[in-house]
């Protein structure tokens, strides 16, 4: 994953396995529009992936296109190996598609919503019970299995739907937006599920607007504009890619700070950012260069007879990285 | 068939709702009152003026008119709903994306919208069984009139659900299908029209009945008529209809619209005659079946909106990039 680097193609070099998801030159116009254009990229087996792009972007279209719900006006696309357009029925079977809206029957249970979408994959009798049972427990809604499913808050009904997705074991899931409006705990329990999900061996296709949620659980991250494929990565190589100077906070002991100051005057490769705004013991800086240069600044504060609480390397974070890699425009 | 999750969903969905026990009685109960001022104004001396009485017939054709009636104007607009419901709620995608086939989405709906048709019908036996007391009614006439006004529902069903699959919203597609109902229960009379005006000819012996066959009523007037071996003549609209269609062709002429052997419209030796319901069976069957096939293709995805070529020219551009 390491040796991944960042790329607009979004192809990633030589995977063990077939991807469970290849698009290339995927293009969808709505009349003159184009809501997505030539988007290229795949998806491993086993990844989260996180697809980041403002409104407009193309993300809903291509999670639609991928999820046989939109026929593309050109390019090619496979998902778990079958063609969604030609081999729909199969891709169905593959994939567990979570769209940004609930989508759910008000005057059923939460059991009968999962018993339904389950009948509708052939599973009945004792293996459906089971089954249902099981996906409220994964989500934590066994406590619910009886209430009326217009009694659940909006983020337990996010989860029935994830559970509703997974009824079918799917290989795949495709989530758009599931954070969406979502309290801070429901979406903390949101990324717990994720990782447990991708333990159990799903690949996952992510949307969300909420970039920090997206970087705490993705292994990769396409940023979509205006249709287009922005950059495609693991967060830590769009981060080298994005980054450009490396950005770093030194914290010294109370009244320390103007000598700092002053010692780092004295680098011509070192930039100190705006030190005003940190406080008495922060100082932030930029600085170019691989580690030993790093190295090489650490020893000289040290020999220099600075007392350091703290330094550390501030790493760009996906929404540092997407507002550095987008323009703003929209399709 | 009866195991399809989409039948067994909205069966279970309907029967919590408050809506469908509300709409039953609030039909059981405008029915009750056509009844009843029916039997009222029969047993009346206003009644009895234009001759007619109370007999078990008189009052089982105009049982069967109001509930044709009833039953297309409110089965219309709840399968209008169906899947247009689906689409407005934002399932319908989740359903599409299931392990259903459109076929089996289109056949679910259509089984739970007959099953609201059935139960609406059969409601109304015990008014109908007044008729049979009161004598005149054959059982066999009241299962073929039933049976028709159950066909002609589900043929509305079944077309208001080919519509529904092509609707963003119910309220716009409840609009729509009682329109198309006006158009079966007036628009076939308003052809007549304009047909009889156009060939300038206004002879009962050249009435352009085809305009007709589409018509629930007279289809139904049809078929239970084609059973009177004797009863009465009292008046009432579905005898009139009977008798507006049926002495209206010379069948000499062998026109294909004639119930043979009877006594006001006798067919000529030789002749093959149809009956004329038969020929608004048929139609309503060729109806449900391009329904069926409309509503199919309505909630098939992903609908093919490929450039014709573009597929392949792109593909032919990547190659020649590579």
């Amino acid at each position: 994953m390491t040796d991944v680097q960042a790329t607009t193609t979004g192809v990633l070099p030589a995977p063990d396995r077939e991807p469970v998801v290849h698009t290339s030159a995927l293009t969808k116009y709505f009349g003159t529009t184009a809501a997505v254009r030539d988007l290229t990229f795949e998806v491993e087996h086993g990844s989260i992936t996180g697809v980041v792009g403002p409104n407009g972007a193309g993300k809903s279209t291509t999670f639609l296109m991928l999820s046989t719900l939109l026929s593309p006006t050109e390019g090619e696309m496979a998902v778990c190996g079958f063609d969604p357009i030609a081999e729909s029925s199969e891709v169905r079977r593959h994939v567990g598609y979570v769209p940004d809206f609930f989508g759910i029957y008000d005057d059923l249970t939460v059991t009968e919503y999962l018993h339904f979408f389950a009948a509708t994959y052939g599973i009945r009798g004792h293996r459906r019970e089971v089954l249902a049972s099981e996906l409220l427990e994964l989500v934590d809604l066994g406590v619910k299995a009886d209430s009326p499913v217009n009694s659940l808050s909006r983020g337990m009904k996010q989860r029935l739907c994830l559970a509703r997705a997974l009824v079918h074991d799917p290989q795949l899931l495709i989530l758009d937006e599931p954070a969406s409006g979502l309290d801070p705990r429901a979406r903390i329990e949101l990324r717990a599920l994720l990782r447990e999900l991708q333990r159990m061996g799903k690949s996952i296709l992510i949307s969300s607007h909420i970039l920090t949620e997206l970087e705490e659980v993705c292994s990769h991250v396409a940023i979509l504009e205006a249709g287009q494929l922005v950059t495609y990565g693991s967060p830590a190589d769009l981060r080298g890619a994005y980054s450009g100077l490396r950005r770093f906070r030194i914290r010294v002991m109370a009244g320390r700070k103007p000598m700092v100051l002053a010692l780092l005057e004295q680098r011509e490769d070192v930039t100190v950012v705006d030190d005003t705004a940190w406080g008495d013991e922060v100082v932030e800086v930029e600085m170019s260069g691989e580690d030993d240069m790093v190295a090489a600044l650490l020893a000289f504060i040290v020999a220099n007879g600075i007392a350091l609480v703290e330094f550390t390397e501030l790493r760009a974070g996906i929404e540092d990285i997407f507002l550095r890699a987008t323009k703003g425009t929209v399709s | 068939m009866i195991s399809n999750p989409i039948f067994e969903r909205e069966l279970k969905e309907r029967a919590r709702t408050v809506r469908m026990p509300v709409v039953l009685s609030i039909f059981l109960l405008l029915f009750g009152c056509a009844v009843w001022i029916i039997v009222a104004s029969l047993t009346s001396d206003a009644g009895r003026v234009f001759g007619a009485t109370l007999t078990g017939r008189n009052l089982f054709h105009w049982i069967l008119f109001f509930l044709l009636l009833f039953v297309s104007f409110i089965t219309a607009p709840y399968a209008s709903g169906m899947i247009a419901g689906e689409r407005e709620r934002q399932t319908l995608h989740l359903v599409q994306m299931s392990g259903m086939t459109p076929r089996q989405i289109v056949t679910g709906k259509i089984m739970a919208s007959l099953a609201w048709v059935t139960l609406l019908v059969v409601a109304t036996l015990p008014f109908a069984a007044i008729s049979v007391i009161l004598g005149g009614v054959t059982w066999t006439e009241m299962v073929v009139g039933y049976a028709m006004v159950l066909f002609c529902a589900a043929t509305f069903s079944t077309l208001c659900i080919g519509l529904s699959s092509r609707m963003k919203r119910s309220s716009g597609a409840a609009v729509l299908s009682i329109m198309l109902v006006l158009v079966f229960w007036v628009g076939t009379w308003a052809v007549f029209g304009l047909a009889v005006w156009a060939q300038d000819d206004f002879s009962p012996q050249v009435r352009p009945t085809w305009a007709l066959t589409l018509n629930p009523l007279v289809g139904t007037a049809s078929a239970i008529q084609g059973r009177d071996q004797g009863g009465t003549d009292e008046p009432n609209v579905m005898r009139a209809l009977f008798f507006f269609v049926h002495t209206s062709k010379d069948p000499s002429l062998g026109f294909p619209f004639a119930l043979p052997g009877q006594g006001a419209n006798p067919p000529a030796p030789g002749t093959r005659t149809v009956p004329f319901w038969v020929w608004t069976a048929g139609w309503y069957l060729l109806l449900d079946l391009l329904a069926f096939r409309w509503a199919v293709v309505g909630v098939t995805t992903p609908r093919a909106t490929f450039v014709a070529g573009g597929r392949r020219r792109r593909r032919g551009q990547l190659e020649e990039a590579s």
